[in-house]
Parts: structure tokens; C-alpha cells; sequence
């Protein structure tokens, strides 16, 4: 059918495989595509791959065809872009004249894409203008790919300048999200907002515009909101991984366990067979559903359990060569054998993991960090903190390895007692710059129950007890803060907190020595600190 | 909630797999005669099958559309097209059909003309315009294009007897009302093409269907506005 269109070398390829091979040592004019290609993976997969790979230029035609009218599928397969899809049945004959056309634009437009695919956005964005001038058919294109041009070369005024135009001639989705897009690169978050807002009220179903509206509710600090804002795109679209995965992320920042248990299952559902494919996700959904799991012996409790071991066999049979992707998925195991009072199961797992660390193998941060939860999750707290302690001067210049040190030495509890945690950390801070200390203390107290290790609420508890001390000279609230005290000396020398402390351990010792000779003056310190 | 299904969802889901089943059977069609000898094609009246099963796909893809206005979840993806590209795939679509039937169609339509509506609904509309006029036409079809009030207008000529009276006075976003049972008609292509033109806005300008008889032809006109 196509040699009698004129074209001179026809290469077919019976499966994804073959077609993503052939594409690896060569590159094609015009890739006709279907979405469903059997088991394995799916035309949207191919698309995602080739692009993921750099073997699609702008200068080539990727065209998608499809009897598949779900609209998960179409948006799915939209959003990496075909230049064209077709919707089955299709005749000869409009293929025929839908690849005519195609390439005469593509012939046209031919010396711009060919400098897109250099990165020499700059001649690009001349050749656009020639383009413009010239009043061909292609104005509209044009005009589009100078305002992701702008964009890309960092001129956001001539971007906008570029939408702006486009918009006061009437309502154009491309223009209105790409407006959006510079506004929140200009962070006018505000407008930004407004702009995908009204893109939204046009069509439902731009899905970059409610990835916009997220970005912009993530950077005003509305995680929340951007979290609603991705499960509505995720909803359009749940084809793309990526996407689950920060949805994931940000369900967890939430503290939304339910959220980021589904966003990780879909997105290991539909990483299969795809390039961006990984252990993470499975193993992800295991560790959300263990902390979900934990203590909850219900039929419900139980069945997420089971979930979760499920998840995370899956992830050593897919991921056997990834030592730290196992060795992950047996301590996530032992800890929801843990949750489930298994006791004697989950110890079993753990020496597992502790006799196959001796064999040289080489264990990422990452496996630390789940080696130290599994410790707490089975009582060894101690032998978690020396674990942590150790990984803190191990990696004592990555600060994002010492923050996730950090805030698990801290609070190794779960999700509700660690928001419990903070709330009444909250009041207590209310209530000391209110001056009801006593309160204050009790608030600090009852935090502490629910995370008894952590520093800085620790520490707000010594700096409030030392004041009423100060005020009352009362033995009794010397005494809470060097219980307090007690329960941070351990932290090691790259905590945050590290300093306050040896500032109240030094307060609280020069009180202790002279509290029955004089009132100290108040030494001026700090409010207590969220924690 | 109500334990009742939903009617018109279990509608929509059979004339989804309805759809979907006669497309593969038109596709079959088309692959079959790829091989057949052209004289065997006439003998068969392989367009006539070709015909008729565009007919009732036509149908069933305007029921899905009406069941989605129905739901409130159409949604338009509205961009710029060239309408001459419309044409030729429309010229290109119906060529083996017309032909069989010795009716010519042609087009009339500025090169550089565009329009900004959603593709694939468009085409639809236009498909069926184009199939109910194959039906009535005697020897001709015209398709013509011009700009209108800064949207554009797309017309169906043909040289057939023109629309029946009666059809005239109704107003075409109301054909719904009028369904005739003695012809069998039920003028669904015509409500459906006006409550989509209708959804095709722009400032304070909407998109509307009439149908008229006379034309370039002498025949019946069907016109659709998009602003």
C-alpha cells in the first residue's frame, strides 16, 4: 500500500521489538505505528521509548493509529505527541491523502525542525519569523513552536508577547497553557493560576494544564491542592508514568498513604514494558502499604498486608538482577510481617538481609535507610540509631541522604503519630508564645509520646521547662528538661539541631550547678521552633 | 444510589462495541476488495456494502456523540485546520463510492482558507451530510468553503430534489421532534450536527446548521457555520 505511494525503502517490524531495533541503527522518514501491538509493549510505549531515546528528530513523522477510542488511550498517547493520529478503520485512501499532506508540511517546515534538532533554537526561532513573513499555511505552527522556542532560549517576554497575540483573536488552548507556563516561570503565580484555570473551563481535558495548575500550587506551598490537581490529571491520563510517580510523591509529602498507594500501583501497572520502568514503584507501593498495614490487624489491615508482600515478590521476579531492589524487598517484607505481629518472620528476613549484606555487596543509601526503618519497625532501636549515626558521617555532604537520616531519627514512627506529633507541637509552641508555660510543657509532653526521639520537639520541651525554672526555681522542671535532654544527646555532630542542643545542654548544666545560689539572667534564647 | 443500570449508559456501551465491531467488519470489506477483480467488484455491489455499513457507522458514532451531550462530557478539541484538507479527505473517502454510483464530487474552496474547529467531529458531520446527499443527489455533489464572519462556512450542494418541505420549516436543532415513521427518517443527523455547531463558540458568536434548497446545484444545501 505504501510503495504505491512513492516511497522508495519500506521496513515493516512485526512487533515493538523489532521496531525499536530497527530504530536504534537507523532513522526514518515516516513511522507509522499501531497502539495495539499485541503482548508487550503498546505503540505509546514506542513513542515514549524513541523519544526517551533521542531517536525521533522534529524533522521525522511519527503517526499513530489506533481502533481504540478509550480516552485513556487517546490523551495517553497525545501527550508524547504523534504528529498525526488516525482513528481506525482507515482507507487507503485517507491514509493516502493524511500522509500527503503531513509530509508537505513537513517538507515545508523542514529547515526549522532541522535546527530545533541541533539546538540551534536561536536560527530556529529567525527561520520561524522567515516562515511568518512569507504567509504561508503554516503561521499557526509557526507561532506555536516560536513560544516554546522563547521559552526554551529563557525569553519569557517574547514568549508571552507571542501567546498574548495569539489570545486576542480568540481562544486557542495552546497559546492560553503556554501563557500559563511563562507566568509561572515569571512566578506570577496568581495569573499562572488563572490561565490554566481558564484553559481547564475551555476543555476538560488538557491535561498540561492541570500539570500547570499543580506546579503552581506546589510553588505557593499548596501541596495539597496540587496534590487534587495531579489526581485530576492522573484521572485523564493515567498512562503516564512519570506523572504517577510525582503524584506518588506528593501523596507521601501529603501524608496521604490511600493516594500514594494507588499512584505507585498504577504506575508500576503501566511502567511495564515501558522505558521508564523500575523497581522503585513496586517497591514504593510495598512501603506504603506496610506503613498502612502497620498495627492493623482488621480483615482490611490484613489484606494490604498480603498486598504488600505481593507487590514486592513482584519486584525481585521482575527486578532479580537489582541486588538493592531485592534486598529493599526483604526488609519492606520483614517490616509488614512486623505490622502484623509475624515477629518471629519478619527476624527470619532480617537475618536473611543481614547475612547477604557480607558477600562485598555494594549497598546504596537507599538500602541503609530501609536496612535503619526495618531496625525501629522491629524494636532494634538502638542498633537503628548506631546504623543512622554511622550513615550520618558516611555521607555528611549529601545533604539530601542527611535530611532522610534526619528526619527518620527523628520521628521513626508512623504517619498518624507523626501528624499527631506535630499538631500538638503546633499548640505547645501557641502556647508558650501565649505564656501559659505549663500548658506548653504538658502539649510538648503528649507530642513526645507519640515520637519520643525527636530532637527539635525535645528541645522546645528543655527551652520551655527551663523557663518556667527560671520563674518557679522548682527541681521538678529542671528535671523535665534533662529527661528531655536525654532522649537527643545521641544525635550526631551533622543534625540540624546539633548546635541548640549543646547550647541547652550548657544552659540547663549552669542551672543545674547554680539554680540554688542565684537566678541566672535570661540568656535571651529563642522561641521553641516547629518542629 | 439507584441498583437500576442506567438505560441509556447500557445503550452507549453496546453501541461503543457496536462501533468498534463494525469497524473492523468495513476494514475486512476494504481488504477484501483490495484483491478482488474489478469486475467482480461491480458484480458484487461491493460499494453498496461500503455504502451502507459508512451509513450505520456514521449513525453510531452520532449516537456515541449525542449520548455524550446527553452526559455533559463532550469535550471539543478545537484547532486550526485548512479546509481544503478536509475536502480532499472527504474527496479521497468517498471517491470509490461516488464513482460506483457515477456522481461526481467536487470542491470549491480558497487554498489558504482555515477554520478552527475539532477535526474528527467536524469530518463527522460533514460524512453524514455528504452520505444523506449520495443518497438524493442525481449526478453531482459540491462541496464549498468561504470565510464567514470570522469563522468559516462549509456547504453540501447537491442536484438531487432538494430537502422536503416540511423538513425546511423545522428549525434543525429541534429535527429531534418531527421523527417520521412512515419514511423511516428520523433526521438525527441533522440534530446532531446542529447541537455540535452549536458548541463551537467564539466571543459572542455560535456555530449553527441550516438546510435549504436551491444552491450552485439546484439541489438541496447543507450549510454549517463555525465562528
Amino acid at each position: 500500500m505504501l510503495s504505491s505511494f512513492g516511497a522508495q525503502q519500506i521496513e515493516m517490524a512485526s512487533n515493538a521489538e523489532d521496531a525499536l531495533e530497527k530504530c536504534r541503527y537507523d532513522f526514518y522518514d515516516v513511522i507509522i505505528c499501531d497502539f495495539n501491538l499485541g503482548p508487550g509493549k503498546n505503540g505509546q510505549q514506542i513513542l515514549e521509548e524513541l523519544r526517551y531515546r533521542k531517536r525521533l528528530r522534529h524533522t521525522h513523522l511519527f503517526i499513530m493509529i489506533t481502533a481504540e477510542t478509550a480516552k485513556d488511550v487517546v490523551l495517553g498517547a497525545r501527550e508524547y505527541q504523534p504528529d498525526a493520529y488516525i482513528a481506525k478503520p482507515i482507507t487507503r485512501t485517507v491514509l493516502e491523502q493524511r500522509l500527503g499532506q503531513l509530509l508537505l508540511q513537513q517538507k515545508a517546515l523542514k529547515g526549522i525542525n532541522r535546527e530545533i534538532d541541533l539546538a540551534n533554537y536561536p536560527k530556529a526561532i529567525t527561520l520561524c519569523h522567515q516562515k511568518i513573513d512569507e504567509k504561508t499555511r503554516h503561521q499557526s505552527w509557526c507561532y506555536q513552536t516560536l513560544g516554546s522556542l522563547y521559552i526554551k532560549t529563557g525569553d519569557l517576554q517574547s514568549a508571552e508577547s507571542i501567546y498574548r497575540n495569539a489570545l486576542a483573536t480568540r481562544e486557542l488552548p495552546w497559546a492560553r497553557i503556554g501563557l500559563g507556563q511563562v507566568l509561572l516561570l515569571q512566578q506570577k503565580y496568581q495569573l499562572a493560576q488563572q490561565c490554566f484555570e481558564q484553559a481547564i473551563g475551555h476543555n476538560p481535558n488538557l491535561v498540561e494544564a492541570y500539570d500547570g495548575l499543580s506546579d503552581t500550587f506546589l510553588k505557593q506551598g499548596q501541596s495539597k491542592a496540587a496534590q487534587t490537581m495531579l489526581e485530576q490529571a492522573v484521572a485523564l491520563s493515567p498512562r503516564m508514568v512519570t506523572r504517577q510517580e510525582k503524584l506518588g510523591g506528593l501523596s507521601l509529602t501529603n501524608n496521604d498513604l490511600e493516594h500514594a498507594a494507588l499512584a505507585y500501583k498504577m504506575a508500576a501497572q503501566y511502567a511495564e514494558n515501558s522505558v521508564y520502568d523500575k523497581p522503585d514503584y513496586l517497591l514504593s507501593l510495598g512501603k506504603c502499604l506496610a506503613e498502612w498495614s502497620e498495627g492493623d490487624l482488621s480483615e482490611a489491615g490484613r489484606q494490604r498486608a498480603q498486598e504488600a508482600i505481593a507487590a514486592l515478590d513482584r519486584a525481585v521476579d521482575r527486578f532479580s538482577s537489582d541486588e538493592n531492589a531485592c534486598l529493599c524487598a526483604m526488609l519492606i517484607q520483614a517490616r509488614v510481617h512486623a505490622g502484623q505481629g509475624e515477629q518471629t518472620t519478619a527476624e527470619e528476613l532480617l537475618y536473611k538481609f543481614e547475612c547477604s549484606q557480607d558477600e562485598e555487596a555494594k549497598l546504596t543509601p537507599t538500602t541503609y535507610l530501609e536496612f535503619a526503618r526495618t531496625l525501629y519497625s522491629l524494636g532494634h532501636r538502638q542498633r537503628a540509631e548506631e546504623l543512622l549515626i554511622e550513615m550520618s558521617a558516611r555521607y555528611a555532604k549529601q545533604a539530601d541522604i542527611l535530611s532522610q537520616i534526619e528526619s527518620l531519627m527523628d520521628e521513626p514512627e508512623g504517619v498518624e503519630a507523626r501528624v499527631r506529633a506535630k499538631e500538638l507541637n503546633r499548640s505547645g509552641i501557641t502556647l508558650f508564645e501565649q505564656g501559659r508555660l505549663e500548658e506548653a510543657v504538658d502539649a510538648f509532653r503528649a507530642a513526645l509520646n507519640h515520637t519520643p526521639r525527636h530532637a527539635a520537639l525535645n528541645l522546645n520541651l528543655v527551652q520551655v521547662a527551663l523557663k518556667l525554672f527560671k520563674d518557679s526555681q522548682q527541681h521538678e522542671h529542671l528535671k523535665i528538661a534533662r529527661d528531655a535532654l536525654d532522649q537527643v544527646r545521641h544525635i550526631p555532630t551533622q543534625h540540624q539541631q546539633y548546635k541548640r542542643l549543646h547550647h541547652l545542654i550548657a544552659q540547663v548544666e549552669k542551672h543545674t550547678q547554680h539554680s540554688e545560689l542565684t537566678r541566672a539572667p535570661d540568656t535571651g534564647a529563642a522561641s521553641p521552633g516547629d518542629a | 444510589m439507584n441498583d437500576k443500570p442506567d438505560f441509556t449508559f447500557i445503550i452507549a456501551s453496546s453501541v461503543h462495541d457496536m462501533k468498534n465491531s463494525l469497524g473492523m467488519l468495513i476494514h475486512s470489506v476494504d481488504e477484501l476488495c483490495e484483491r478482488l477483480p474489478p469486475e467482480l467488484k461491480d458484480a458484487l455491489n461491493v460499494s453498496t456494502i461500503q455504502y451502507e455499513a459508512q451509513r450505520v457507522n456514521n449513525d453510531l458514532i452520532q449516537l456515541l456523540g449525542l449520548y455524550r451531550l446527553h452526559n455533559e462530557m463532550f469535550n471539543l478539541s478545537i484547532d486550526e485546520h485548512h479546509v481544503t484538507d478536509i475536502f480532499q479527505e472527504q474527496l479521497a473517502h468517498y471517491r470509490d463510492t461516488l464513482a460506483s454510483r457515477s456522481v461526481t464530487l467536487q470542491y470549491d474552496c480558497d487554498e489558504e482558507l482555515t477554520g478552527y474547529f475539532d477535526r474528527e467531529i467536524v469530518i463527522g458531520v460533514l460524512n453524514n451530510a455528504l452520505n444523506n446527499a449520495t443518497r438524493y443527489t442525481r449526478s453531482q455533489i459540491l462541496l464549498v468553503a468561504s470565510a464567514c464572519e470570522g469563522g468559516v462556512l462549509l456547504e453540501v450542494h447537491d442536484d438531487g430534489q432538494g430537502y422536503p418541505e416540511q423538513l425546511l420549516k423545522t428549525e434543525p436543532g429541534k429535527a429531534l421532534r418531527g421523527i417520521d415513521f412512515h419514511t423511516g427518517s428520523t433526521n438525527l443527523g441533522l440534530y446532531f450536527a446542529s447541537r455540535v455547531a452549536e458548541l463551537h463558540q467564539q466571543g459572542d458568536k455560535k456555530g449553527n446548521v441550516t438546510i435549504r434548497n436551491g444552491g450552485r446545484l439546484g439541489g438541496g444545501v447543507f450549510s454549517v457555520y463555525l465562528p
